[in-house]
């Protein structure tokens, strides 16, 4: 095997798939795939294994490869031919992780010979079903998701079909919207498919197809190695999601971690049954969520192609949260997803504590729609706000920062004011918020959005508002959430979750995100930290004096100078 | 300060190391080059040493000097070592931590341990008013002395050295940031005060907030270094004013810079793209990109039409930062970079470089990694005994003994390992190429690579057949590119100014708000020549006018300029004007994305108005006579191609001087000079023509 070739082809592959993803963000309409670039590349051999991906979105990690299966499955019976490409969102039927994301795929032939395929995939911010956004946390079965597209053909021989175009686009609030992301994203298949042609013609059949069997090998070795590297044994951990997002009553998430020689099996044995709700989730994007924290816990390095996924299997009973059977409905599959990272890291944190997070399962996502004047089509903010990130052995939490399965951008406040009837009253760190910890949980955050020339529609949902993202090894949870209302002087709290709420002019959406979890107990915390915490008003003096037992300081620089570290040395005599 | 009218111009680039300096005569066309070494605790010191040297060798003297442009890189160098000014940061009621919030990213994907930078005013340095004015421009809250009272009072006992404002909105109205400033600048004479919009007039408040918060910091340190530039260089003779040189490629008065110091953060590889796009357009080259591989990492930037793209907003070390700039991207791929073997037994090849200290293991100063440069010493690529044109010697054979090492580690032979290393970072750059030409909707075949920098002549020709690219030009003086950028720099400033509306041409107040909006830019423009921002015009001013547009609904804009000779035309004709624009961004969207929507509504975002001042450029017709006079030398050495590195071939050897005009080598061939070496491959054949410049084309089939 040639080492050298493969790791060339392996950079012009990257290219490639850098150049789909440039392509997509370039030519969609949306500002959600734009502005928030929420789309994956990537580009597959003809057995339909990932070679390479350019993943902006974790969870995209895994959500092409069913449908690039069938489309491989498609090519077999003579059923997909050169020019052709297929789309799919349904997690049921083709590998989809919820309907809002939706992958194209297509195949690549050079002389007849399939070579490979290339895919993409992207989030729509609108596919129909019961609420504006489509995302929603109180459907009770896929139906209300929006439209499922199981394995379809959507372009022939390079055109693209009206009929299956006209279906899509009367499914959606936003057609036009759609129409261009759509193009986008066939615009950045026709480019791959091109270019991983002209590769292979160039580097030759026999070459091309031995330098990706050796990408492979060569990631799959790399991946065992640093498997190897990590304790041995078996490690488990349970929490809890704080409800279905409709009925109070929290629901158990358990994992065990089996690290084995240069394997890793997870199991989900415990975990609650499937909801009537929005939370679930299939396989596909608990091995999205497995596939990036095993990443960045082994090696952040390490390619993501089908050589790292081998060493990886995960036993999900049937019926549960995490292996929802149909009809259920995935619309909100995140957060049980990113719960299910944050417990592989709990588990993980007692072999390897150096290399894990606390709790940072913390966000709220808010959907504003409706009419602005006269304006034919109907406008849909489409945000998330996202609580702190947990601490680690050596750093407080990120604040108000996304962690794990996402890491899409915040919409500017001067874009969704020039765009939408809104105006944001205030966007600020969320004091005392961290969980307390020799390291502190990141903070959360505030954000306050005021309608202003019309009534306006809301859905919020989110996570970390009952049960607090959790700490490590002694440090403390962060705090919860919370969504209010202000109608004047009055301020109403909101339920966690809350579809088609309306917004009357002059009232505002008052969001607290939750904070990260500690690490590590909170009274070994370094009294500069906490001093310097108190200073930047990152916590309150009271706070301190709670979480730290540190000596009320008196202001900036006091406290800096004196206040902590005089009562921390007085406390210490007295023990 | 007058500007004399001498024969003389003088480019200085201040680098990390080196001091470069050119010197051009407008009587006889020669220029002469000067590399000393950088002085970093005072940047001016060099410059003069450097400039002494050049005035010497040229027999020229400093009041000839009409022309001194001047690269520094004093602001750069202040957000690098985090030794900017302590700065207060005042915003609008509830938006104190915008600059701490960013976007909400972490910044890589897989890490969990990094961390987004820390704002350059931290938490309790950052203030808030009551104010507030509308996206549509209504001031809701004026900004008022009552309201400021507070901060004023706790300025006066804490003082800090710069002051930023960055209000919501200002974008589209900067009165309350106006009426602020003129606030506290009453209130607390002598402390220096940005506003958002002086930066830019353009929306996402993050970006803009930042750019004024980095411009803050970085204002007292420059002002300082500016005021002592203009004390020091008379005090040397040179009564030339020294412009300032900006990431834009243009060149801009002292007291500017002082004010607006963000303008000169990404000079320094602006430079080497002006000189470039200078050469290559002499040279007959109008598209070409620009391949300056160095130490640690390799710059590329397209140019297309003379012209190099130019991008709005750069990410420096972390923080975002609007000021229009070179599009310059970089990658950790050097001579210096180091080759390892990963645990699957693959060779990567970076991002860690070896430096100048230890640098690679042929240095012999103690390296022990195998860089790329040892690599191409293993191949027979580099001089074995010494390189800089003899001045630094070299140990080949160490640069074999620590291969054997990583070829044993990946289970090769020797060679292959060498090739190896220098096939991959060759894909590396290559990837990084076509990602410059495809952003723009390019294709790198069809444009001609310029080779420069240390390494960069040596690679080019791999990273050209790699891209299917043709045509490579080597420069006369590879290192010299910088400081001619300086050079033949304009005079100009830019603004911008953000107005987000549909563009229907047949709607009157649309049109009047456009009119309106260039106008307001002229006025900065004028206002900036008034204050002498452009030094003393000998010219009149040029005015370049461009608008970023979109399809409505999009979130990405494509700069348009406006038809040449048409600047003017937006007053009485808009309608026409703009119409011409929005058929050209069509266009510019075909070509850019591969599909353009005639009938779609589209949106003027940005206003862009580039007011400038021409100077006539030089002709370096003199370049190779000034060096023809040196003995021809020629030698030959023993070789090994990529393609089969396991047996050896005969090589060609020449020093670049002894290269007649004309002259035709064909490869394989060596070719070497001081700054750089030239690798000519088999099946390719470097010509020189009368400047002096190599141009290596493929050899047809």
């Amino acid at each position: 095997m040639n080492v050298i070739l493969s790791e060339v082809v392996n950079q012009l592959l990257l290219a490639v798939a850098e150049e789909m993803g440039i392509a997509l963000k370039k030519t969609a309409f949306s500002p959600n795939i734009k502005e928030r670039a929420d789309c994956s590349t990537a580009i597959f051999d003809p057995r339909g294994q990932v070679v390479v991906q350019a993943a902006h979105i974790p969870i995209h990690l895994s959500s092409m490869i069913g449908l690039v299966e069938r489309a491989a499955a498609l090519v077999g019976r003579g059923e997909l031919v050169a020019g052709d490409m297929v789309l799919g969102n349904d997690p049921f039927t083709c590998g989809g992780s919820h309907l809002n994301d939706i992958a194209v795929a297509m195949p690549v032939f050079t002389n007849g010979e399939l070579v490979g395929f290339v895919a993409n995939i992207a989030h729509h911010s609108d596919v129909g079903g019961r609420v504006a956004g489509s995302e929603v946390g109180d459907n009770t079965e896929i139906f209300q998701d929006g439209i499922r597209l199981p394995v379809l053909t959507v372009v022939r021989s390079g055109a693209v079909d009206l009929q299956v175009m006209e279906l899509l686009l009367i499914n959606t609030r936003t057609p036009g919207e759609r129409q261009g992301d759509f193009n986008a994203q066939f615009a950045a298949n026709a480019l791959g498919a091109r270019k991983v042609a002209e590769l292979y013609a160039r580097v030759g059949g026999a070459a091309y197809r031995d330098a990706i069997e050796a990408l492979l090998a060569s990631t799959e070795a790399r991946t065992r190695a640093a498997i190897r590297a990590l304790p041995r044994g078996t490690y488990r951990a349970d929490g809890l999601l704080d409800d279905d997002g409709v009925h109070p009553g929290a629901l158990p998430l358990v994992v065990r971690v089996d690290i084995r020689d240069g394997d890793v099996v997870f199991d989900f044995s415990g975990t609650s049954a499937q909801v009537a709700t929005s939370i679930n989730a299939t396989p596909i994007s608990v091995m999205a969520g497995i596939y990036y924290v095993m990443r960045a816990i082994l090696d952040p390095s390490l390619p993501t192609n089908a050589g790292f996924y081998r060493p990886f299997q995960a036993e999900i009973p049937r019926g549960t949260l995490l292996n929802a059977m149909p009809p259920a409905s995935v619309a909100v599959r995140f957060r049980s997803v990113q719960t299910a990272v944050d417990l592989v890291c709990k588990a993980l944190a007692e072999a390897v504590p150096d290399r894990v997070v606390a709790g940072s399962r913390g966000w709220w996502g808010v959907i504003i729609s409706g009419q602005d004047g006269g304006a034919a089509e109907s406008f849909v903010d489409y945000e998330a706000h996202v609580g702190g990130g947990g601490a680690t052995s050596s750093n407080d939490g990120w604040d108000a920062t996304w962690s794990h399965c996402s890491n899409s951008s915040n919409l500017p406040i001067e874009v969704l004011e020039a765009e939408y009837p809104l105006r944001v009253v205030r966007y600020a760190l969320r004091p005392d918020s961290g969980g307390a910890g020799r390291f502190r949980g990141g903070l959360g955050c505030i954000r306050e959005i005021e309608a202003t020339r019309g009534p306006v529609v809301f859905s919020i949902r989110g996570d970390g508002y009952r049960v607090a993202p959790h700490g490590l090894l002694g440090g403390g949870p962060g705090a919860t959430g919370a969504v209010y209302r202000r109608t004047g002087a009055r301020r109403r709290r909101l339920p966690a979750t809350v579809v088609n709420g309306v917004l009357a002019p002059g009232e505002v959406l008052e969001i607290l995100s939750p904070g990260g979890g500690g690490f590590g107990p909170a009274r070994a915390r370094d009294p500069r930290l906490t001093a310097a915490d108190v200073a930047a008003e990152k916590i309150t003096a009271a706070y301190a004096k709670r979480a730290y037992g540190a000596g009320a300081p008196l202001g900036p620089v006091a406290a800096k100078e004196s206040g902590t570290y005089t009562a921390r040395k007085r406390r210490r005599s007295r023990a | 300060m007058t500007r004399s009218h001498g024969r003389l111009r003088i480019g200085v680039d201040v680098g990390g190391t080196f001091t470069d300096v050119s010197l051009y005569d407008d009587d006889s066309g020669r220029i002469w080059g000067a590399k000393v070494p950088t002085d970093v605790t005072a940047q001016d010191r060099g410059m003069v040493t450097g400039i002494a040297q050049a005035l010497a060798d040229a027999a020229g003297r400093a009041d000839d000097v009409s022309f001194l442009g001047h690269g520094t890189t004093v602001a750069l160098n202040a957000l690098l070592e985090r030794k900017g000014a302590r700065i207060a940061f005042l915003t609008t009621a509830g938006f104190r931590d915008v600059l701490e919030l960013a976007r909400q990213q972490r910044p890589e994907l897989y890490n969990f341990f990094v961390h987004r930078p820390a704002p350059l005013a931290p938490r309790e340095q950052r203030f808030e008013v009551a104010e507030r004015t509308s996206a549509e421009g209504e001031i809701l809250t004026t900004v008022s002395a009552r309201a400021l009272a507070t901060l004023i009072r706790r300025l006066r006992c804490d003082p800090v050295d710069a002051l930023a404002i960055a209000f919501l909105n200002s974008y589209r109205n900067p009165e309350n940031e106006r009426r602020a400033k003129a606030i506290l600048e009453a209130a607390l004479p002598g402390l220096p005060i940005s506003c958002s919009h002086e930066i830019a007039q353009e929306f996402r408040e993050f970006e803009r907030f930042s750019s004024v918060a980095m411009n803050a910091y970085l204002l007292p340190k420059v002002a300082r270094y500016m005021t002592r530039l203009e004390k020091t260089l008379p005090e040397h003779g040179l009564r030339a004013a020294p412009l300032i040189f900006q990431s834009n490629g243009a060149v801009m008065a002292a007291s500017l810079a002082a004010r607006e110091p963000v303008r000169t953060l990404m000079s320094g590889p602006a430079g080497g793209v002006l000189g470039a796009a200078y050469v290559s357009t002499e040279a007959g080259f109008d598209d070409v990109i620009t391949f300056d591989m160095g130490g640690t990492s390799t710059d590329v930037a397209l140019i297309e039409d003379g012209k190099p793209s130019v991008t709005s907003t750069r990410n420096l070390d972390g923080y975002p930062v609007i000021s229009p700039s070179f599009d310059v991207r970089s990658i950790g791929a050097g001579g210096g970079s180091i080759a390892w073997v990963d645990a699957g037994r693959f060779i990567k090849v970076g991002p860690q470089s070896a430096g100048a200290e230890p640098g690679p293991a042929c240095y012999g100063r103690g390296g022990e990694d195998v860089t790329v440069t040892d690599a191409d010493m293993a191949l027979g690529y580099l001089n074995p005994e010494a390189i800089l044109g003899g001045r630094m010697p070299v140990d080949h054979k160490r640069s074999l003994s620590v291969l054997e090492r990583l070829a044993e580690c990946a289970g090769l032979d020797v060679w292959t390992a060498a090739a190896g290393v220098v096939q991959i970072v060759t894909a590396n750059i290559a990837r990084l190429v076509r990602l410059v030409a495809f952003e723009r909707g390019r294709d790198p075949r069809d444009f001609t690579l310029v080779a420069f920098g240390g390494a960069g002549p040596l690679h080019a020709g791999l990273v050209a057949r790699e891209l299917g690219i043709r045509k490579i030009l080597v420069p006369a003086h590879p290192g010299l590119l910088c400081a001619v950028g300086m050079l033949v720099a304009d005079l100009r400033a830019d603004f911008s100014k953000t107005l987000v509306c549909d563009m229907r041409l047949g709607d009157t107040s649309v049109m009047g708000a456009v009119v309106g909006a260039v106008e307001d830019l002229q006025q900065l423009g004028r206002r900036a020549i008034g204050e002498g921002a452009l030094g003393a015009p000998m010219a009149a001013p040029y005015t370049r006018l461009s608008f970023d547009l979109r399809y409505k609904g999009q979130n990405y804009e494509i700069t348009v300029p406006v038809r040449e000779g048409r600047d003017i035309a937006i007053h009485h004709e808009p309608s026409t004007v703009l119409g011409e624009a929005v058929a050209d961004f069509h266009r510019l969207h075909e070509r850019i994305y591969g599909h353009a929507s005639a009938d779609a509504p589209v949106q003027l975002v940005t206003v862009r108005l580039g007011v400038g001042i021409a100077h006539p450029k030089p002709h370096l017709a003199g370049l190779a006579a000034a060096s023809v006079a040196e003995p021809p030398s020629v030698g030959r050495r023993s070789i090994r191609l990529v393609e089969v590195p396991d047996v050896s071939v005969d090589c060609l050897v020449r020093a670049r001087h002894s290269v007649k005009p004309g002259e035709t080598i064909a490869g394989p061939a060596i070719i070497e000079q001081m700054d750089s070496t030239s690798l000519v491959l088999r099946g390719q054949v470097a010509v020189a023509d009368s400047s002096g410049n190599l141009v290596i084309s493929e050899i047809d089939s």
